[in-house]
Order: C-alpha cells, then sequence, then structure tokens
C-alpha cells in the first residue's frame, strides 16, 4: 500500500491536472453547484464502506499515470444531472450510480487504486469530488 | 502393548510381519487396522509418550532456499502421536478435482481417484471424531441453514467450504491420535509399539529389491535389528525421505532413488495472513459469521471462502481460499469491555434467571458512572446485533506448485544417532504468488458485483513474502506418488517402485496438496494401505 501524505497527494493530483490532460475536465468539475458536489459526496459515502477514504482515492486516481480525461468527463456528465441531497432526485441519482457501478464489477472494468478494487466509476466520481473541491486547479481553464 | 526400546538387548534381531516406522497419525491408523489380525505388527516410535528435547534434536536441520517460516526442529512433532500432538485439528476432506490432472497446473494429478480414497471417508471421518451426518456434514449451505446465518456469498463464483474441527467441543483437551488410540495399542496382543527405537537405516537385501532388515538405535546407546515381511515407512514428510536417502549401503543413491525423485517435490500449504482487507457494506457481525468458527451441538465448525471447480477453470488456477478474521470497531470494543458494562450484562444475567446480584448497589454504581459506555454498548446492540466490525482480514490459504527444486536432501551432519541431518531447500512458484493476488482480485470483483462492501490488497506479487507468512506445518510430496517410477517414488498402492516389500503412508505421496486438509487424507490413505496389505501382503 502506498504511503504518502494529504500534501503530497494533492500536490500529485493537481500536479496532472495543471499538465494539461485533465485541464478541462477540472474546470467543469469546479463549475459543479456546491448542493450537486454533495449529492454525489453522499452518494459515494453512502455506496463505499467505511474506511474507505473518498479524497485519498481521488487524488491517487487523479495521481495514476493513466490519465483518464475522458472517462471523467464522461462520469462528469452523469454527476450534472445530479439533483441536491435533500431533494426527491437523490434516491433515484444513487440508484443510478450503483448500477453503473455494479456493471463495472460484472464486466470487470475495475482499477485498483492504492490497494483497493473499485469500479472504475467509483474511482472516477472520487477523483471528480477532488476537482471539484479544488476550484483553483482549473482556474487557468 | 506398549514397550520401551531401551530395554531391547543390544544387537538382537526382533521378527514381526509387518514393521511400522512411526507412530503417527498415519502409523497408529493402521496398526489399528491390525490389533486383532493373526499378523505381529511392530511400530516403531522415536519418542517416548511425551516431548523430550534430546529426542525431538533428532528432527534438528539446516534451511535454505526462499526462507521457510519455521525450522526442521519445531515444525513436527518426534513422539507417540507425531504432529498430532501439536496440531490445528481442522479437518476437510478432498475433492474429485483434487486429483485430476490440470493442464495449467504444473506437476498435477494423481494416479489414483477420488473413488478409490472415498471408501475409506466415513472409517477416517470416525478416526479423527469428526461429526458425520450425511451428505450436508460438508455443504456449507446446510451448516448456514442449520446455525440460521447467512451464506452471504451466494450467488458469487465462491464457495463456502467447511473445516470440522477435530475434537468435539465437549472435550476440553486436545485430539491426538496418541491420546485417542493409546488404550487400544495398549490392551492389544498383535501390536507392539517400540518406544524410544529410532530407525536410522533401511537395509536392502543382496538382489537390491526387497528390504531385509531395518537398524535400530536409541539414544541409550543399544542398538538392535527388526525383520519383517513387510515394511512402511510412516514418519513424515522430511524423515520418510531422509531415512530412504541415508539408506545407502546396498544403493548408494538411496534405496527408492533410482531416478533421483526422492526428497524432492516438497510442498507445504502457503498461508498468507492480511492479504488483503474486507470492508464490509455493513458493520453487523452476523453477515459473515459463517466464516468464522461456530458451534453447533458437539461439533465446531469453521467455513472458508473456497475457490470451486468452475471458477478453477474459468480462472486457470490452482485450489485455494480467503479464511476472515474480523476487526472490530475500536470504539465499541473498548465500551464493551468497560466495568459499567460487565455489570450491566451481569445484572440482566441474573434478572434472566430471576434473581438479583448480591451486590446490586456496587453493580448499578459502575452502570451510573460509566454510563457513557452503557449507551454506547447499548446501542452497538441495537444497531448492529454485536461490535460492529469495522473489516476482516483477508488471509489466503493455496495449494502449493509442486517443484523438483523444492526438496529435502541430506547433510554431512549427522545427529547424536549417527545419522546424517536432513536439510530443506524451499521453493516456491512464481506462479503461486500471482495466482494469490489473481485471487484477491477476483474476490474483490465479487465482492463489489453483490454490493456486500469491497476489498484492499494488501499482497504484491512482486515482493519476496512478507515475514509474517505462514506455512500449515504440512510436509507434504517428498517420495510422490506416480504410474511411472521415472516420476515418483511410490505406485499407486504406496508401495515403494523398486522395492517390493516397502510401503509409504503419510502425506510425503501426496502429489498436490489438495483442498481438503493433509490429515484427513493421510488417515483414509492409510486405511486403503491396510487393505491392500491385507489382500497382497496377507497380512490379515
Amino acid at each position: 500500500m502506498i504511503r504518502l501524505s494529504r500534501r503530497t497527494l494533492l500536490g500529485l493530483a493537481m500536479l496532472a491536472v495543471a499538465t494539461g490532460a485533465l485541464r478541462p475536465v477540472a474546470a467543469k468539475a469546479a463549475a459543479l453547484p456546491k448542493a450537486r458536489l454533495a449529492g454525489l459526496e453522499a452518494t459515494l459515502r453512502a455506496l463505499l464502506p467505511k474506511g474507505i477514504a473518498i479524497a485519498r482515492i481521488g487524488h491517487l486516481y487523479l495521481a495514476s499515470a493513466k490519465l483518464d480525461s475522458q472517462g471523467l468527463t464522461r462520469t462528469l456528465r452523469l454527476v450534472q444531472g445530479f439533483g441536491a441531497p435533500d431533494t426527491m432526485q437523490a434516491d433515484a441519482d444513487r440508484e443510478r450510480i450503483a448500477t453503473r457501478i455494479r456493471h463495472d464489477f460484472e464486466r470487470d472494468r475495475l482499477v485498483a487504486v492504492d490497494g483497493w478494487i473499485l469500479a472504475r466509476t467509483e474511482a472516477r466520481l472520487c477523483a471528480i469530488c477532488v476537482l471539484a473541491s479544488a476550484p483553483e486547479a482549473g482556474a487557468g481553464e | 502393548m506398549i514397550s520401551d526400546g531401551r530395554a531391547v538387548p543390544e544387537g538382537s534381531r526382533i521378527e514381526c510381519d509387518l514393521c511400522i516406522i512411526g507412530g503417527g497419525a498415519a502409523g497408529i491408523t493402521l496398526a489399528r487396522e491390525f490389533l486383532s489380525s493373526g499378523a505381529k505388527v511392530l511400530i516403531l516410535e522415536s519418542g517416548g509418550l511425551e516431548a523430550d528435547a534430546d529426542t525431538q534434536n533428532l528432527y534438528d536441520g539446516p534451511q535454505d532456499g526462499i526462507p521457510y517460516p519455521d525450522t526442521l526442529y519445531s515444525s513436527r512433532l518426534r513422539f507417540l502421536g507425531g504432529t498430532t500432538n501439536h496440531w490445528g485439528a481442522w479437518c476437510a476432506p478432498w475433492k474429485e478435482s483434487d486429483f485430476h490432472q490440470r493442464s495449467w497446473a504444473l506437476n498435477s494429478g494423481w494416479p489414483i481417484a477420488l473413488s478409490d480414497i472415498e471408501p475409506y471417508y466415513r472409517k477416517a471421518f470416525a478416526l479423527c471424531r469428526l461429526q458425520d451426518d450425511g451428505d450436508w456434514t460438508w455443504d456449507g449451505e446446510a451448516w448456514a441453514r442449520r446455525l440460521g446465518l447467512e451464506t452471504s456469498l451466494k450467488g458469487s463464483s465462491f464457495e463456502a467450504r467447511v473445516s470440522q474441527r477435530s475434537y468435539p467441543k465437549f472435550e476440553t483437551e486436545r485430539f491426538s491420535f496418541a491420546r485417542a488410540y493409546h488404550k487400544d495399542l495398549e490392551a492389544s496382543r498383535m501390536v507392539e509399539v517400540l518406544l524410544h527405537a529410532n530407525a536410522t537405516e533401511l537395509v536392502a537385501d543382496r538382489g537390491g529389491s526387497n528390504i531385509a532388515a531395518v537398524k535400530v538405535a536409541c539414544l541409550s546407546g543399544n542398538r538392535f535389528t527388526v525383520r519383517a515381511g513387510t515394511y512402511v515407512l510412516a514418519t513424515g514428510g522430511i524423515e520418510n525421505a531422509r531415512l530412504l536417502l541415508a539408506s545407502r549401503s546396498a544403493r548408494p543413491n538411496g534405496i527408492g532413488n533410482e531416478f533421483d525423485n526422492v526428497g524432492r517435490y516438497f510442498m507445504d500449504h502457503i498461508f498468507v495472513p492480511e492479504a488483503a482487507r474486507f470492508f464490509p457494506q455493513t458493520a453487523r457481525p452476523d453477515d459473515f459469521q459463517l466464516y468464522l468458527p461456530n458451534e453447533l451441538d458437539q461439533s465446531v465448525v469453521y467455513c472458508h471462502i473456497g475457490t470451486p471447480d468452475a471458477f478453477l477453470k474459468k480462472e486457470r488456477m490452482k485450489d485455494s481460499y480467503i479464511a476472515l478474521f474480523p476487526h472490530f470497531d475500536p470504539d465499541y470494543l473498548e465500551a464493551s469491555e468497560s466495568e459499567g458494562v460487565n455489570s450491566l450484562n451481569e445484572t440482566i444475567q441474573g434478572l434472566k434467571l430471576g434473581k438479583l446480584p448480591r451486590d446490586l448497589a456496587d453493580k448499578l454504581l459502575d452502570i451510573m458512572t460509566d454510563v457513557d459506555d452503557v449507551v454506547v454498548s447499548l446501542y452497538r446492540k441495537v444497531a448492529y446485533g454485536g461490535i460492529p466490525v469495522l473489516y476482516y482480514d483477508c488471509m489466503v490459504r493455496i495449494d502449493p506448485t509442486p517443484m523438483r527444486e523444492s526438496r529435502i536432501t541430506l547433510t554431512d551432519e549427522v545427529d547424536a544417532l549417527g545419522m546424517p541431518r536432513a536439510k530443506l531447500t524451499w521453493a516456491v512458484h512464481d506462479r503461486d504468488k500471482a495466482d494469490i493476488a489473481r485471487l484477491i482480485n477476483r474476490f474483490g470483483r465479487e465482492i463489489g458485483r453483490l454490493n456486500l462492501g469491497r476489498i484492499q490488497n494488501l499482497f504484491d506479487p512482486a515482493q519476496p513474502f512478507r515475514d509474517d507468512l505462514h506455512i500449515g506445518w504440512h510436509h507434504m510430496g517428498t517420495t510422490r506418488m506416480s504410474r511411472d517410477p521415472r516420476v515418483g517414488v511410490v505406485d499407486r498402492n504406496c508401495r515403494v517402485h523398486s522395492v517390493g516389500n516397502l510401503y509409504i503412508a503419510g502425506s510425503s505421496v501426496f502429489r498436490t496438496s489438495g483442498s481438503g486438509t493433509p490429515t484427513m487424507m493421510i488417515v483414509a490413505l492409510a486405511l486403503r494401505l491396510a487393505d491392500h496389505l491385507r489382500t497382497e501382503r496377507s497380512i490379515r
């Protein structure tokens, strides 16, 4: 298991963003309304077991060698349709994400991040949370 | 009867029909089959009725290759009952596919099938003191129903694989073959156990095709010989090879070693603790209770997450399983051990029995002064049904690849009896490490697909094994069974290919380590060998 400080993780993730490939998607993520971001975080917390640090997964996914800008963009589109966590739509949002994650597991679309064996979608969603929480990363766009 | 080899006069010769060398699970099982026969059977046992350091020291020997996680001195026991004197006592039968040749598994396949062993299973279950109530006995789902527990992994690629502990719940003392069958051996007129009697060499006859005698030595100094019509070597996976290799007076390379196979293919089950962590979706301890030790009636059962045949075929893997070890949420665990919570539990227990505790005032005071832990504990009970589980450590057991390079050889150094010491060179195939990683990945996929939680892999196949690697103390494979004498040491009846009257009992004849436990198979094979000796060697 990789042991990196939070500061190092953030640095690595932001370096990946700053080097270019992820800048467009970072900008779009940063533009997510706060309610949508809160909705996404709530969904991830509900879907992932206690013990998985969403931010850490997101940082490491972004810092990994395979910069997945197209995949992140596609997943971001899914999030852009999210409602706020306290709306009627929240359950439907969660179900949609859960289905997509299940399909990933069924079809072997898995990624390994910090040892975690995750559905590609959930790793991307963690990364989007990180990008959306760090608006300065996309500020140059 | 049980006698002391140290009392046998120097230079004397003992005659018998069957000489069994070694009084462990295999030797005792075999001897029991002749308790009331007309044949004179002698067990040569190196140790006494208890462990002693000088005898145990005869086992000592060097090691090289990849670091084996235990010593030759301490990974087995040299007194009556053998290694069953300190075994874990978990038993599980083997399955049919364990005997098959798998195109993707190097050196797999046996010259016998499960159908050759199955007729002896029932008796083996009884000898190992296992509950045997029919087909459901080894069915994980049946146990789940009986225990009222979830199988949780239903619908996954994995199976709940049952192990049963050899000593029933009501027995407080650990089960060993010596303790269990001491009286049978002592009372027999036809079977004699000679304690403190070490076989130091098998002496072949002039033609070299039969064993003419066994040289025996005691640490007290006396030496004598035993002559028998038939000999069975049952001293364990290391010593069987050692004695064959050390028997060089007629054959310079040792008995049965015409093709340099004696001592090779040494295997032990590999256990990787904390290979992964399983974080469950819900913290309720009951959800995976089936995969922890459970008691029912007189039995203790333990299910592991096993790999069924379809999975092995699809993934091109050898057998393996995952054992779970819960790590409880420390916040709740601490609360559950507080004085207030203990007082509350004792008060509730008392009320259930219709009486108040004598020190009720003290207990109430404990509860009041510890009210925060009491609240946490009550919440835990209501919300989770017990102490919530934070994660499960996943220990992976893998069926090792039999490798020629993994072997027992002899050293120039000799033990107190003048016998060359055994040396272990342990090798593990890279593929085995890759299989561990693959198993974790597949487990992670299934756990995610069923939305049961997520897996964090902690095992890196590119790295050497960590220091916490376990082995099963299951020494196997050094006199492996084969149809062709060029690739093994014993035939399908456990007879040494090149010797007419020498047989081997025990896990050294295993070709692969199988999905079950070794002792069950050792016992079943010994029972089968007894049948063979009755019919083919006329020992009745």
